[in-house]
Parts: structure tokens; C-alpha cells; sequence
């Protein structure tokens, strides 16, 4: 049976402690001295941190430091660096306690230590992710969290905000779009199932103003019901042809997802099967 | 011809994955741009590409697993890998979550 080590242990009692929903905290000085204690772990020079007050905002500025370094090389290296290296100071906090968990008895773990621990510090002192270029460390101060148990979520509210506006919209977990997020969920609208192109986010509607809630607010003919499945057609004429919906519901989150069908089927499992890539493979197992 | 389901991802065995099929570097099937959430197939298994469609080798039995959706457990053999689809008066498109 696997234990945690004491040290181990510190630094994720450290991770914990610190309070993700509250108001922007940044200690820069502090985070300055933790990338000058990592690149000396590493034996690299020392560089300036740029602080970019949001994620976006940061990926077009490590694309320029990535462009200016590698003038001449691909785009798509530069691009590659701007999008696909950003490290989290979280991910690093926890490398951090898998070294002291793991490779405390590692010849080298003073080394590794050095290298990971200062990262702890910076996590306190409020940074998000950064990237490491060849001129600067670009760094991400932590934005303000909002959570609903564990996952992200904000009625009516960003539950992603950074200090220079750039917000980002969940609902239960699951991101939204802005003209979604920015309006509290008593007051989404049922229209917006159908134009609505991501079918978690119909799921989310769904979930959030309820199912008869918005066939009551829609125009429909119940076509057929069956095993909890209901086949509606939409009478208000919003495309070029009527609207079928099939509502089917996941065996194993027990939420209720719609799916647009054809309109020449008339039953549930008919509509239901329309939708399979292979309508005529058995299915033996579903969740 | 038989199959497998978890939530918007299906699997049917096929008798042999394509020969120009190229390997990828995960087993990842699918993935969901809301949630994050993934398809992914754990244990001695080997994930390949050809023309958008993706087959699936399993060499021993392996779990098909995903953070909502329940494990499904495949057997020794080749499997082609199929989304979920949706109505569009202009034609099929596959499901995005």
C-alpha cells in the first residue's frame, strides 16, 4: 500500500490552502525569485517575468517572444509554442510533491528538488501558468475561480475571470457561450435549443430551464413517445424544413439530450437508430 | 455485426484495421470541447488513423473509460471507431460536445 510522505504531504496541504475563489492576490516580487531560484536549478540565465493579466492575452505574447527567437523557423513552431507549452504552476507544485513522494532517496533529488520546489512558493503567490521563451518568462496571474462543489460554474457570471477582463463561462463543468453565461439561467431561452450547434450545451439548456419548460415555450406536435424517448416536431417555422427533435436520456448520467432528426421517421427508436454511424450494428453493451 | 456504445462514441469489430492506417501517440477516441472529458481506451490497445476514421487494435482485454459515461470492457480484436450523428436538412453532421 502506497503512503504519502511527510514532505509530500506539506506541499499538498500548501495547494490546498490556498483559496482559489478569492480576489486577485499576486506577490510578482515573489514569483520573480522563484523562476530565478528554477532557471538556476537548471542552469539556464536568468530572465525578466512579463506579467500578462489574461490567457489569451498571454498565448499572442508568447507568440511574438517565440516568432522573434525562432525568425526564420516554421510558423507553425512559433505557433506551436504559444499554444501547446504552457505550463501550469499547479501541474509543476504538483510534479514538485511526486519528487519528494518518489525520488527522496534518488541520488539526484536535491537537484530535482531544486528545480520543482520554488514553484510551490510561486503558487502562493498567485501565479496560473506561464511559459518559459528565450528572452522572458511570460507569466499568468491566477484568475478568479467560481465552483459548485468541484466543478466550475457561474449562474449568470463568469466562473473563470482574469484581471484584465477576459472571462470564461461554465455552467456545472461544462463551458458555455458568453451571450449563455453572461445571462442567469432564469432568464435563458428556450429558443435556444435550436440553434444551439454543441449538444452538451443543449443538455446544459436543458438542465437549466427543464425539458417541458422549453417544449412548453416551443410550438410541437408530440410525434411518439417511448422507454422515456419523446419524438416532438417544432410547428413554428424556423428552417427550411420542420424540426424533429428525438429526446433520449443517458443511461448513465441520467441526463436528457436532444437530437435533430429526420423528418420522415415517426418512431422514437427509428429516430434513435437515424442517429447511430451504423444503424444496423447490434448494440451490445450502452452507458 | 456487433457493437459497443458510450455516450456519443461507438465501436464495431471489423475483421482487420486498414493497412495504410497510421498509428497515433494516444488512445484517446474522442474528446468532448465543453467538458474536456475523454474517450479513452486503457490498457494493451493501439489507436490508428486513416481518412478521419479511427480503428482501434486491442491486444489483451482493455476498458473503454470516460469521467461520466460507464467502462465498457473489449476484447482481443480490431474495431472501427464511429460518432454519433445529427439531422441537418443539409446533411449529416457528426455530434459536438
Amino acid at each position: 500500500m502506497s503512503s504519502i510522505r511527510p514532505e509530500a504531504q506539506a506541499i499538498i496541504d500548501r495547494l490546498k490552502a490556498v483559496d482559489q475563489e478569492k480576489p486577485y492576490t499576486l506577490d510578482a516580487a515573489r514569483i520573480e525569485r522563484a523562476f530565478a531560484d528554477h532557471l538556476k536549478a537548471l542552469a539556464q540565465p536568468c530572465r525578466p517575468v512579463q506579467f500578462i493579466g489574461g490567457l489569451g492575452a498571454a498565448r499572442d505574447a508568447v507568440w511574438s517572444a517565440s516568432w522573434d527567437a525562432a525568425r526564420g523557423a516554421a510558423w507553425d513552431a512559433a505557433r506551436g509554442a504559444a499554444w501547446g507549452e504552457a505550463m501550469g504552476a499547479a501541474w509543476s507544485v504538483a510534479r514538485g510533491a511526486g519528487i519528494a513522494n518518489s525520488l527522496y532517496d534518488h541520488p539526484k533529488y536535491q537537484g530535482f528538488r531544486a528545480m520543482w520546489m520554488p514553484f510551490v512558493d510561486a503558487f502562493e503567490a498567485g501565479l496560473f501558468v506561464y511559459w518559459i521563451t528565450q528572452a522572458k518568462v511570460i507569466a499568468v496571474p491566477r484568475p478568479l475561480f467560481r465552483f459548485r462543489g468541484e466543478q466550475l460554474h457561474g449562474d449568470g457570471m463568469p466562473a473563470v475571470a482574469y484581471p484584465n477582463g477576459e472571462r470564461n463561462y461554465f455552467w456545472r463543468g461544462v463551458r458555455i457561450p458568453e451571450e449563455w453565461g453572461g445571462v442567469h439561467s432564469e432568464h435563458w431561452r428556450p429558443e435556444w435549443l435550436l440553434a444551439a450547434k454543441n449538444a452538451e450545451h443543449r443538455r446544459v439548456l436543458i438542465q437549466g430551464l427543464g425539458y417541458h419548460r422549453i417544449m412548453a415555450a416551443l410550438p410541437n406536435t408530440l410525434i411518439h413517445s417511448q422507454d422515456g424517448m419523446e419524438l416532438r416536431e417544432i410547428t413554428q417555422i424556423v428552417d427550411v424544413e420542420p424540426i424533429r427533435l428525438l429526446k433520449v436520456v443517458c443511461p448513465s448520467t441520467g441526463f436528457a439530450h436532444v437530437l435533430r432528426v429526420p423528418t420522415g421517421v415517426d418512431t422514437c427508436e427509428e429516430a434513435r437508430r437515424t442517429t447511430f454511424p451504423w444503424p444496423d450494428v447490434e448494440i451490445m453493451k450502452e452507458t | 455485426m456487433k457493437g459497443y456504445r458510450q455516450g456519443d462514441v461507438f465501436l464495431k469489430k471489423i475483421e482487420a484495421i486498414p493497412k495504410e492506417a497510421t498509428k497515433k501517440p494516444n488512445t484517446i477516441l474522442a474528446r468532448g470541447e465543453a467538458t474536456g472529458h475523454v474517450h479513452e481506451v486503457i490498457g494493451d490497445a493501439e489507436l490508428y488513423e486513416r481518412d478521419g476514421t479511427l480503428y482501434l487494435r486491442v491486444r489483451s482485454s482493455v476498458e473503454l473509460r470516460h469521467q461520466e459515461h460507464g467502462t465498457i470492457a473489449l476484447s482481443r480484436g480490431a474495431y472501427e471507431v464511429g460518432i454519433q450523428r445529427e439531422y441537418t436538412p443539409k446533411g449529416w453532421n457528426r455530434v459536438v460536445d
